[in-house]
């Protein structure tokens, strides 16, 4: 008992140091994890939905955290409104045209928001403005138009897994077209009057440029990956050279052809695709379930091209294999099973 | 039956502002503390031994032992350990919830309880009276330098407290899932918020508080029996775990308040 | 200077409705020394406890040079205070600090910039006053009865109070130590010191009081002269006088 008491001092000394040691370490980490210190730029966005999105997730320019999704809410016309920030050592990235990205592949929502930087020369966007999703008709002109800086990822394959989404979404909206004209005609035919019909022509004429669209945008990839499959066959060719030699391409070499065939076989099915979808698209006359049919085919495809693309990208870089497809089954989705 | 319930009324009311008086007087001599430092400082010193460093094994304990079991079952959940979820739980769970109000906890029962003996008993022993003769309030003279070292020690402690938490449930976490455990702790640290310490420190401090300000009421509430410490006692540790879970609740309603 | 530093109005003090003090005035004459006697449970401690204003009664006043102890401000009650002692029927001792502690607490409380070393001095000086050896940094369970009555009635002298307030001083005492105290009380009173006195010991009244004042259930029976009142007839008071040892 004296002796405790006679380093009473020295002990509490001792507790209270070592306490306030324990709490300035831990501020200090968390604060310097999260840039607490560092003074923010806040801006605003407009998505059309919530999903995918939460408080706290990173903005993301090429992958590289700039800054924080502050707040989201529904406005009075039930779209979200989305506050974030900045990290203010970024803020001259943020120029006019920039535009807000949700990284939504077939592979479900990323954990992070994606910014491609304007590419006007000028100062930064000041606190305060309003950044475009690409969930807006505004941020989609943005990307389409090409004004945006958009990772290139300056490879083949990258380019295909970037332009690819936008494809399918393209065909998608296509196909929904097909859709609704083929009811419409169907009512048509059933003797519904002379106004539907002459709106299911006008639906037709914008569904063919919908599809020269597409089929320009199918036509790029196709070129990509017959781009590809040149550098494939090449071992002195770019992508040889973006792989490590002891890694997937050898694995793709060496594994009795079975992924180099299974490449090729998207490939020529892609070409058959395509051949489908240009026969349907030149004469109008083929318009029916069929075209939809077609042009299922043609999504499910490139889709099956992504995924190949994706497990290239991510074998010998990442080492993460193929992943599953976590995209439900559409029907008439048993059309390819069997043959893969 | 009404003139009961009137004089009951009457006579709740005159201890209630008998106890704002006394608690009044009570912040009003804490704040005039430092001027007469010589006196307190040592009883000051004194109280964080025996509420904080001695508390300290008994914490540390308590809080690796709850730590590793949140995880423990916490396992048994699908994804549990996998996502980054897990450590805003663990923050929520024992940074802002658990370390503050089990620290108190053990605290109301150490302490406080050993609080309102002890100044029953010196008001029994009429040393109460010797303060008062000598020209020293005992309210300043003991209430004060307890107050001030029991909020000390809460603080301290509850720091120690989440530190011992997190670390048991991480560890045991990193054994289950074999992730480093500097990974975990720097992912840890990336999800800390400054509202999470604040409300961890405030809520320390206030438990604090609340738990010296409610034992040193009821020590010298005793009038002169001896038979009166223990209902004291009992009566202080009781309204102690109430007022710190209501402050609790107020706390986590202010900050979302503020986080909103 | 007020010739009469404490005076009781009229002063009412219950416990569970009983009253133990009841309508009780007194006056305490400055320089005197007034012995209150009475059987135990008469009410002398309550006495000098609330002309000390240690307690505060629920009727009446007490007044301490003129001015109503219950509405002083803290300050002026911490006066107060410092200039009177209070010697505790039960020691009273500060069971957690040490006997040097308890000495130097009173000191501490007059002048906080008391150095140690002048602390150290006039506890030594204390203890040597009344031939107490004692090791200072003793708690106060580690000594007798006695001796903690001792260290008490230091602990009330030590800051040289004006106004002295000695509770059952001589219990628990033995006969050495009782010489030693009435000796040192004796010091004070010829240094012109307002010394009141609760007690049943007739040696001790009839030595040091100036004045009696007897009590009996919470009144006042009789006051006057020593000699006056322990020699009257009156038989209200017979009883009371029997009672003194």
């Amino acid at each position: 008992m004296k002796f405790k008491f006679r380093h009473a001092d020295k002990i509490v000394g001792l507790f209270t140091l070592v306490a306030l040691l324990l709490l300035v370490i831990i501020t200090v980490f968390a604060g310097v994890n999260n840039k607490w210190f560092t003074k923010k730029i806040y801006f605003t966005s407009l998505f059309t939905s919530a999903d995918g999105l939460k408080v706290g997730m990173g903005v993301n320019l090429r992958g590289f955290q700039i800054g924080r999704v502050k707040n989201i809410s529904l406005n009075a016309d039930n779209r979200v409104d989305l506050d974030f920030y900045i990290y203010v050592t970024y803020h001259d990235r943020i120029l006019h045209d920039s535009v807000l990205v949700l990284p939504s592949g077939l592979l479900g929502t990323s954990a992070a928001l994606e910014l491609y930087p304007g590419l006007v020369e000028g100062p930064p966007l000041p606190d305060g403005t309003f950044i475009p999703s690409t969930q807006t008709v505004e941020g989609k002109m943005l990307v389409k138009t090409r004004r945006v800086d958009r990772p290139a990822g300056g490879d083949a394959i990258t380019d295909i897994l970037t332009d690819l989404p936008e494809i399918l979404d393209n065909l998608n909206e296509t196909i929904v077209s097909i859709g609704n004209l083929t009811s419409s005609l169907e009512t048509g035919i059933k003797g519904e009057g002379n106004d539907a019909f002459s709106s299911t022509v006008r639906n037709i004429e914008d569904i063919s440029s919908g599809l020269d669209r597409s089929i320009r945008d199918v036509n790029d990839v196709t070129a990509s990956l017959a781009a590809l499959a040149v550098e494939l066959e090449d071992p002195t060719g770019l992508v040889p050279t973006l792989l490590d030699p002891n890694g997937s391409l050898d694995t793709l070499l060496n594994d009795d052809n079975v992924l180099w065939d299974h490449i090729l076989s998207i490939l020529v099915q892609l070409e058959g695709a395509m051949a489908g979808v240009n026969s349907l698209s030149a004469s109008l006359a083929g318009i029916s379930p069929q075209m939809a049919l077609t042009l299922d085919e043609t999504i499910r495809s490139l889709k099956e091209a992504q995924k190949v693309m994706e497990g290239l990208q991510n074998n010998p870089l990442l080492k993460r294999g193929i992943s599953k497809e976590t995209v439900p089954e559409n029907p008439g989705a048993d059309m390819r099973e069997d043959e893969f | 039956m009404v003139e009961t319930f009137g004089r009951h009324i009457r006579q709740s009311l005159g201890q209630l502002s008998y106890a704002a008086g006394f608690q009044l007087f009570l912040f009003k001599e804490t704040f005039n503390f430092l001027g007469k430092r010589r006196i307190g400082l040592r009883v000051l010193i004194l109280q964080i031994l025996f509420t904080g460093v001695e508390a300290l094994s008994i914490i540390s304990l308590l809080s690796l032992g709850i730590g590793a079991v949140i995880i423990i079952q916490g396992a048994q959940l699908p994804d549990f350990l996998l996502g980054e979820q897990l450590y805003r739980i663990l923050i929520i769970v024992i940074a802002r919830e658990l370390g503050p109000l089990l620290t108190a906890f053990v605290i109301i029962a150490r302490s406080g309880s050993a609080i309102t003996t002890e100044l029953g008993n010196m008001v029994v022993s009429h040393e109460m009276e010797a303060y008062l003769s000598v020209g020293i309030h005992p309210v300043s003279q003991l209430g004060v330098p307890r107050l001030i070292g029991m909020s000390i020690s809460m603080f301290l402690l509850t720091v120690y407290s989440n530190v011992f938490g997190l670390l048991g449930s991480l560890t045991v976490s990193s054994i289950i899932t074999r992730v480093r455990l500097a990974d975990h702790l720097s992912a840890l640290f990336a999800n800390f918020y400054l509202v999470d310490i604040v409300a961890s420190i405030a809520k320390s401090f206030v438990f604090g508080i609340i738990i010296a300000a409610t034992s040193v009421y009821y020590g010298f509430s005793v009038s002169g029996a001896i038979t009166e410490v223990p209902v004291k006692t009992i009566r202080s540790i009781g309204v102690s775990i109430v007022l710190c879970v209501i402050a609790d609740g107020i706390i986590i309603l202010l900050t979302m308040l503020v986080t909103a | 200077m007020i010739d009469v530093p404490i005076v009781l109005d009229d002063v009412t003090i219950r416990f569970d409705g009983r009253a133990a003090l009841d309508g009780l005035s007194l006056e305490f004459q400055r320089g005197k020394s007034t012995a209150v006697i009475g059987s135990s449970g008469s009410g002398k401690s309550l006495v000098l406890k609330c002309a000390a204003g240690l307690i505060f009664p629920e009727e009446g006043d007490v007044l301490f040079e003129g001015r109503s102890i219950a509405t002083m401000g803290e300050r002026e009650y911490q006066q107060m205070q410092a200039r009177t002692g209070f010697h505790f029927q039960d020691a009273a001792l500060w069971a957690n600090k040490s006997l040097g502690e308890n000495l130097s607490l009173p000191l501490l409380a007059a002048d906080p910039d008391l150095s140690d070393y002048a602390l150290h001095g006039k506890v030594a000086e204390s203890f040597a006053s009344v031939k107490l050896e004692l090791d200072p940094s003793l708690r106060p369970a580690a000594i007798s009865m006695g001796q903690q009555k001792m260290v008490s009635f230091l602990r009330a002298t030590i800051s040289r109070p004006e106004i002295l307030f000695l509770d059952d001083s001589l219990s628990f005492m033995d006969h050495a130590g009782s010489r030693q105290l009435m000796a040192r009380i004796e010091e004070f009173k010829d240094a012109g010191a307002t010394i009141i006195i609760a007690t049943h010991n007739r040696e001790f009244s009839g030595r040091l009081a100036d004045r009696v004042v007897v009590l009996s259930d919470g009144r006042m029976v009789a006051s006057g002269p020593y000699q006056e009142v322990m020699s009257s007839q009156d038989p209200a008071l017979l009883p009371v006088l029997r009672d003194l040892v």
